[in-house]
């Protein structure tokens, strides 16, 4: 199996080449006119298959390494480092991403995958998929270019190879890390066909704004995988780490932030392309930036530039990342100085009040934040060619930092939905601006009222606010959603909860981005809700208790299981509230005879209000005493709430709009019935009575 | 009062506000003993802040916490505890750049950053103002006017 998986790379790192410069010269041939032995079209055609078949080679690579890790085989030095004979299967599947090697070749399969996909899709476009396809070979070269040469998975093990392997990292035996490396990498190798399509479209001075209408679904499907993989990277370190937060500022989180922040920023300017034209040179730029820093990301933490806790931190493949990113900077620059004129926005910005000046400042405050994360991963290094000594940027510095920003653009997702595009004059925005206000500020009061003093902590100022400013955002959305369903309501006598089902599916995109702002202002709550934690730690005995906010724990035994995978020590926590017992809790520690490693294994319970949250930290060596520490973290569901609402949200703004879907039917002529062509016909005029006011200049 | 006379009295009563809270902030050890030992690191390796080190055979964070603790009761000032801390451990103990002219500019850069990008987008919006922009004629329908105006009706907008 080692030998086939070679040979697959090596087949794929030659297909891959010759869906470059086969598809590169056909390009160049259709832009000049010239026309060799083999037509232009021939040769790209035979690029494109050859780029297809890139991803069954590379395809077959991956099955190799996951086959040798299921069969054991340790004579591949990556699964003797990855892998063990006791470790469950889900496990062992997931050793294709846990260490450098397998995760290049996991980013390489997904970047195959998606090009699989755009050649097969190819007649949306021939000829903008023809450049996309080539750009994306470009980058497929350099991933097959390190897993042949400079990171190869399948390197067999020197002289004896050992009876078992040395195990999966502890960390990483945990359910969330069989999906969370999925995710993340489908998000950062996702943003490499927007990538493609942007730049090639400028190469080819690409008329008009099809290429965003091609390229919007898949920007959308993989902002959701990189939000979902980051979140799930953050529920995984809550779970496993044990030290009651979810996010370090740790440089591989703040690697994963920095394209999101980018891509978020993209998905909103690219609106005021498709809408009205503008932005153009800001969007390609947006879109390279958000390429350039998912390399960048993987480059800081990769190189050992920058330390971190994270496995497979450090090597020598940083050198290629910078290469290949100096690369892309210089392709992206050259090509940009020579098709600018191509980038002539058709409208300027009316006014100030307007949805487009909100998605400008927007846009800054994404990427102000984004700004601020680099710097503060980069500052140490700053520091020690500086200062000749290193310092630490740590939470300390992004909480006071980056949380002014979060609120700022809190602010801005209530703000912007009700500005009008081109202008929005005063009286309407004050009309729609009222209850989302009010909402803000009887929030803050009530919170105050009942205890919340911002005065005296800077972090409890900072929650008042984002409830605050989550209060009124929350408002807003709710407002914009009850205006449009009660037209629809009008119109055909149906109940408002139907409405705005309808309201929904008529513009899904619209509608669907407001559930992701909802889902927002659900994830600021429960960070807010940090500021209020609070923790205990203690040595207990058999039937000792502990007493944290509202609840009692009582410690019923200590006991110890063994399987062949790992030895595990546990705590019996019964947890009264009010004298009733609600639960019973049991955190761990592992040992894990293979790595020779611990690992924490939290226990949690969790409601809206809080989380109870146990962590069973060893044994006192003086005493021999457990020691058990419990952390009360408010609202901490709420932010799992979010992200799925963010998830939902955006899955409805992937779905077609009803009054396309139904013209679409409709206009299918002889097939399509009078009642659905009266209804498109309805459908249409229902969507441009609700939908045209925003859009009007006026002194309404 | 002027509406002048009135931002100097708030400014001014802000202004008095800020030591009672921030002595409300410093009268509790607990607290204080809470929030610096947010500010250093542990330093085991594990990159933890040593308010959050759960490593129950950590060698270092013991000695850090009994270090802090004593500092406290000595009742040494924060920014004491920390070049304290510095002087022993070298300056990536803390977890925030301080205390030299270069590390203010951690600090700095990123709002600075900000306010020059808000004052460029406002000067972008400025000249692309002053830039006439031509107005689409009102479509050609009999009784658009009517329409729009029971849109708006409609609408409530």
């Amino acid at each position: 199996m080692p030998a086939f998986g070679s040979f697959a790379l090596l087949v794929a790192l030659a297909l891959s080449a010759y869906t470059l410069m086969a598809g590169a010269l056909a390009l160049w041939q259709l832009a000049n006119g010239r026309r060799g032995r083999v037509s232009p079209e021939g040769l790209a055609e035979t690029a494109r298959r050859a780029g297809i078949g890139s991803f069954l080679a590379v395809t077959g690579a991956a099955f190799a390494l996951v086959y040798s890790a299921f069969a054991n085989d340790f004579s591949v030095s990556y699964i003797l480092h990855h892998s063990n004979r006791a470790l469950p299967w889900p496990y062992k599947f997931a050793a294709l991403w846990s260490g450098q090697e397998g995760s290049l070749l996991l980013w390489a399969w997904l970047l195959t995958g998606y090009g699989f996909v755009l050649r097969l899709r190819h007649k949306v476009d021939v000829t903008l998929t023809a450049y996309a396809s080539t750009i994306l070979a470009g980058v497929q070269v350099f991933f097959l270019l390190l897993l042949n040469f400079a990171a190869p998975p399948f390197s067999l093990v020197q002289g004896d190879v050992p009876a078992d392997g040395f195990g999966l990292n502890p960390l990483l035996q945990y359910p969330e890390m069989v999906i969370h490396p999925p995710m993340l990498y489908l998000g950062y190798v996702g943003f490499s066909v927007p990538f493609a399509f942007a730049l090639g479209a400028l190469m080819m001075r690409y008329p008009g704004e099809k290429w965003i209408h091609i390229t919007r679904r898949w920007t959308m499907v993989t902002w959701l995988f990189l939000t979902c993989g980051i979140f799930l990277g953050a529920h995984w370190a809550y779970s496993v780490l044990g030290w009651g937060g979810y996010w370090g500022w740790d440089p591989v989180e703040n690697a994963s932030l920095m394209p999101w922040l980018a891509g978020t920023a993209f998905l909103h300017s690219v609106m005021m392309q498709e809408k009205r034209g503008m932005m153009k040179n800001w969007n390609v730029w947006l879109i390279f930036s958000t390429f350039m820093l998912c390399i960048l990301g993987t480059d800081l933490t990769r190189s050992g530039l920058v330390s971190s806790v994270h496995a497979f931190a450090q090597s020598s493949i940083g050198t290629w990342f910078t290469a290949f990113l100096v690369i892309i900077a210089a392709v992206c620059l050259f090509t940009f100085v020579l098709q600018r004129s191509h980038l002539k926005s058709e409208h300027k910005l009316e006014s100030l009040v307007s949805r487009e000046s909100s998605f400008l400042f927007n846009n800054l405050v994404l990427l102000a934040a984004c700004f601020t994360i680099l710097w503060g991963t980069l500052f140490p290094v700053i520091s020690e060619y500086v200062q000749g000594n290193t310092v630490t940027v740590g939470a300390p510095f992004y909480d006071r930092v980056e949380l002014p920003i979060g609120l700022f653009l809190l602010l801005l997702t209530g703000i912007g939905p009700i500005l009008a595009w081109r202008s929005a004059s005063f009286r309407s925005i004050r009309r729609n601006l009222v209850l989302p206000a009010a909402a803000t500020f009887v929030t803050a009061i009530v919170l105050m009222a009942v205890g919340v003093r911002p005065w005296r902590d800077q972090s409890v100022l900072y929650s008042l606010a984002a409830f605050s400013l989550a209060a009124g955002v929350t408002t807003a959305i709710a407002a914009e959603f009850l205006r449009g369903a009660n037209v629809i309501r009008r119109h055909t006598g149906r109940s408002l909860a139907a409405s705005m089902v309808q309201l929904t599916r008529r513009n899904t995109r619209r509608y669907g981005g407001y559930i992701v702002h909802f889902g927002v202002a659900v994830i600021m709550i429960g960070i807010a809700g940090g500021a209020f934690k609070q923790s205990r730690e203690q040595e207990m005995r058999d039937g000792q208790s502990m007493q944290l906010g509202p609840y009692t724990l009582v410690c019923r035994s200590f006991t110890q299981d063994t399987n062949p995978n790992y030895d595990t020590e546990f705590a019996l926590l019964d947890v009264y509230r009010d004298g009733r017992k609600i639960a019973q809790l049991a955190p761990e520690k592992r040992f894990y005879a293979a790595s020779q490693q611990t690992s924490t294994i939290v226990a949690n319970r969790s409601t809206l209000e809080w989380d109870l949250y146990a962590v069973y930290a060893g044994k006192n060596p003086d005493s021999g005493l457990p020691v058990i520490k419990v952390f009360l973290n408010p609202l901490m569901a709420w932010i799992w709430i979010g992200v799925a609402i963010v998830a939902f949200g955006t899955l409805v703004a992937l779905v077609p709009n009803l009054s396309a879907s139904l013209a679409g039917r409709a206009a299918g002529g002889a097939s399509g019935s009078a009642a659905v062509r009266d209804r498109s016909a309805e459908t249409a005029a229902l969507t441009e009575s609700i939908h045209a006011v925003p859009v009007a200049r006026s002194g309404d | 009062m002027t509406g002048r006379g009135v931002a100097r009295r708030a400014l001014r009563s802000l202004l008095l506000c800020l030591p009672l809270a921030a002595a409300l902030g410093a009268s509790d050890t607990a607290a204080r003993f809470d929030r610096d030992s947010h500010q250093i690191m542990c330093e085991c390796g594990c990159n933890e802040l040593l308010g959050e080190c759960n490593h129950m055979d950590c060698p270092d964070s013991p000695v850090m916490r009994a270090e802090l603790s004593a500092s406290l009761a000595r009742g040494d000032s924060d920014d004491a505890i920390l070049h304290q801390f510095q002087g022993q451990y070298g300056p990536a103990v803390l977890a925030a750049p301080r205390f030299t002219p270069f590390n203010h500019l951690a600090w700095i850069v990123p709002p600075l950053v900000l306010m020059l990008g808000i004052g460029a987008t406002l000067l972008i919006v400025r000249k692309w103002r002053m830039v006439a922009v031509p107005m689409p004629p009102a479509p050609n329908i009999p009784d658009f006017s009517s329409a729009r105006d029971r849109v708006r009706r409609e609408t409530q907008l």
